[in-house]
């Protein structure tokens, strides 16, 4: 069944595990400053959440995830000024396991920066080199 | 003149170089310290070339002294230790990992377990800074002791800031991003003007406008951002009497100044801007403009605080610029996909990246001279030495050397920053 925005999705992780996430109408609709926008299929943003959870790309009720394509991230996002996302970030506010996320501006907005285990991990494997994920730390500007 | 440059192999994150000791974060998260004077002394093959490496890795003070300036005037003194120099320069000088084992004196896990995003050691202190919040260690430990940098930091504050720069006074700039700039004032004038962010710690909120990185000019702070406009953050000593009979007195925060004023621009488009000591810098298409900044213009004679000295072409940025700084031998300007050395001598040396990291170290007494970067796979540390032979009034890249700043804070040489005995037996090149 196609997935509709603002409704909950139960995700199954694995046999036995679930989880709840919630595609935001706001991080949809263009034209609010203060809200990036994804530019990816509902899909894809679902995907690429379950990534995070499968991954544990978390820490306390944040989660940061990646689209990749053969080892190459992907474009998954806007910010207000129409600069190129490619880092999410899934929020779960309610510390209740229900989850909604939007691409992280982390050059603009000091929370939207992944830890550093997560960074690391990305480092790890592959899909950041260790000058980026400094750069990303540091609140810089580099070709994701 | 080329630089000098020593290539030393491994998989770094982070580097400081501190009172005769090299600090490597490695990529997997330990700190280990070595002893750079032997390093460098393990690398001094011929005597030779004693004086040149001495000068270029250890002592890159002494040289600016006010009476070899003199001796540099006699052409012959000149190219004499230039030759020295040029004998050198074409060497690489490579240490593998095996080889640098023997020079470590101090190997741990870096305080709090998570790689630092900045550090900083000033007064026998190691700050650092990551997703935790800003944290100080004891550093340059006796050799007795089992970690040469204390394993149990002080949490200072829980910002998750994105820079720090200590000045030669007791405090230290704090950039956070769009929680905006602070700083951390140890010292004994604490402003009056300036909103205290910690009730238990002397850090105060400069300004509330975004913050990527920042730097020290005379008593100011340059504020650049990577977003926004940058600015900077000018500072006055007010004094008051006590009723004690004692002059009072206080550094209070004074003007904000922003660099489309300061570099009079027009163009819509965000270009980063930074200062440090005597310079403004602000990048631009195809280049940047510099402004020579006097503290302590007197304005009635005529003498102007900001004198736009000159632009600076270049044939093209290696991508969009993403951080600046500036050392006394020229500035650095750290593209997304190299690093680019504009020297005071106006050569212009490119290090390809992917770099990882890049330190200068304009307010240490003996490595001014020096370049670190961090690529891949090595840390590259490179020496300058071109600069000892300019007219520093007259230069216009990087900072102005004044010898005159030795009168009122002496600046040692390497030979009497220390009271270890890691000298002790150092046979001096005079």
């Amino acid at each position: 069944m196609p997935y509709t925005t603002d409704t909950e999705i139960e995700i199954e992780l694995e046999e036995e595990l679930t989880t709840t996430y919630i595609i935001s109408s706001q991080h949809r609709a263009t034209g609010n400053p203060n809200k990036t926008v994804w530019t990816i299929d509902f899909d894809d943003e679902v995907e690429c959440f379950t990534q995070t959870k499968t991954a544990e790309w978390i820490e306390s009720n944040y989660g940061w995830g990646l689209k990749v394509i053969d080892s190459v991230l992907q474009y998954i996002g806007h910010n207000f000024e129409n600069e190129v996302l490619k880092i999410a970030k899934f929020v779960d506010g309610s510390a209740n396991d229900v989850w909604h996320g939007y691409p992280a501006d982390y050059l603009r907005r000091s929370q939207d920066r992944p830890p550093t285990f997560v960074l690391k991990s990305w480092v790890d494997q592959g899909y950041l080199t260790k000058a980026k994920m400094n750069k990303i730390r540091r609140g810089q500007s580099c070709n994701l | 003149m080329q630089p000098l440059k020593i290539s030393i192999k491994g998989d770094y994150y982070d580097c400081q170089i501190y009172r005769g000791r090299l600090y490597l974060w490695d990529f997997d998260g330990s700190l280990k310290v070595y002893d750079w004077t032997s390093i460098v002394q393990s690398l001094i093959k011929k005597e030779t070339d004693k004086i040149a490496l001495t000068f270029s890795f250890l002592d890159g003070n002494y040289l600016y002294k006010s009476s070899l300036i003199e001796l540099f005037k006699d052409k012959d003194f000149k190219q004499l230790l230039l030759k020295k120099f040029k004998r050198v320069e074409d060497k690489t000088f490579e240490i593998s990992q095996k080889k640098l084992t023997k020079f470590l004196i101090g190997e741990q896990d870096t305080p709090t377990g998570i790689l630092p995003t900045d550090t900083e050691i000033y007064s026998n202190k190691l700050y650092f800074i990551h997703e935790k919040g800003l944290f100080s260690s004891s550093a340059h430990r006796g050799k007795s002791e089992k970690y040469l940098v204390s394993s149990r930091p002080v949490k200072l504050w829980d910002c998750n800031l994105l820079s720090i720069k200590a000045n030669k006074y007791p405090q230290i700039a704090l950039s956070g991003g769009d929680e905006g700039l602070f700083e951390l004032n140890t010292s004994r004038a604490q402003p009056e003007n300036l909103k205290k962010v910690e009730s238990k710690k002397p850090i105060y909120q400069v300004s509330n406008e975004h913050s990527s990185f920042s730097n020290y000019s005379y008593m100011n702070i340059y504020n650049s951002s990577l977003v926004k406009d940058s600015f900077l953050a000018t500072f006055k000593w007010d004094a008051k009497l006590q009723i004690t009979g004692q002059m009072d007195v206080t550094r209070n925060f004074e003007s904000k100044l922003t660099d489309r004023n300061l570099f009079k621009t027009k163009s819509k488009q965000h270009f980063v801007s930074w200062g440090i000591a005597d310079k403004l810098y602000k990048a631009k298409n195809g280049g940047f403009e510099i402004i020579k900044y006097n503290n302590y213009a007197n304005e009635e004679k005529g003498e102007q605080k900001f004198e736009k000295l000159t632009s600076f072409n270049l044939h093209a940025w290696k991508g969009k610029v993403t951080n600046g700084g500036s050392a006394y031998f020229g500035n650095i300007v750290e593209c997304e996909n190299a690093l680019i050395v504009i020297l005071s001598d106006n050569q212009i040396i490119t290090i390809p990246g992917p770099i990882t990291r890049w330190r200068v170290y304009p307010r240490s007494m003996n490595y001014e001279n020096h370049l670190h970067v961090i690529l891949d796979d090595c840390i590259q540390i490179y020496s300058f030495n071109q600069d000892y032979f300019l007219s520093q009034e007259e230069k216009t890249i990087g900072i102005q050397f004044k010898n005159e700043k030795s009168k009122r804070t002496p600046r040692g040489s390497y030979f009497d920053d220390t009271n270890e005995t890691l000298f002790n037996d150092l046979d001096l090149p005079f």
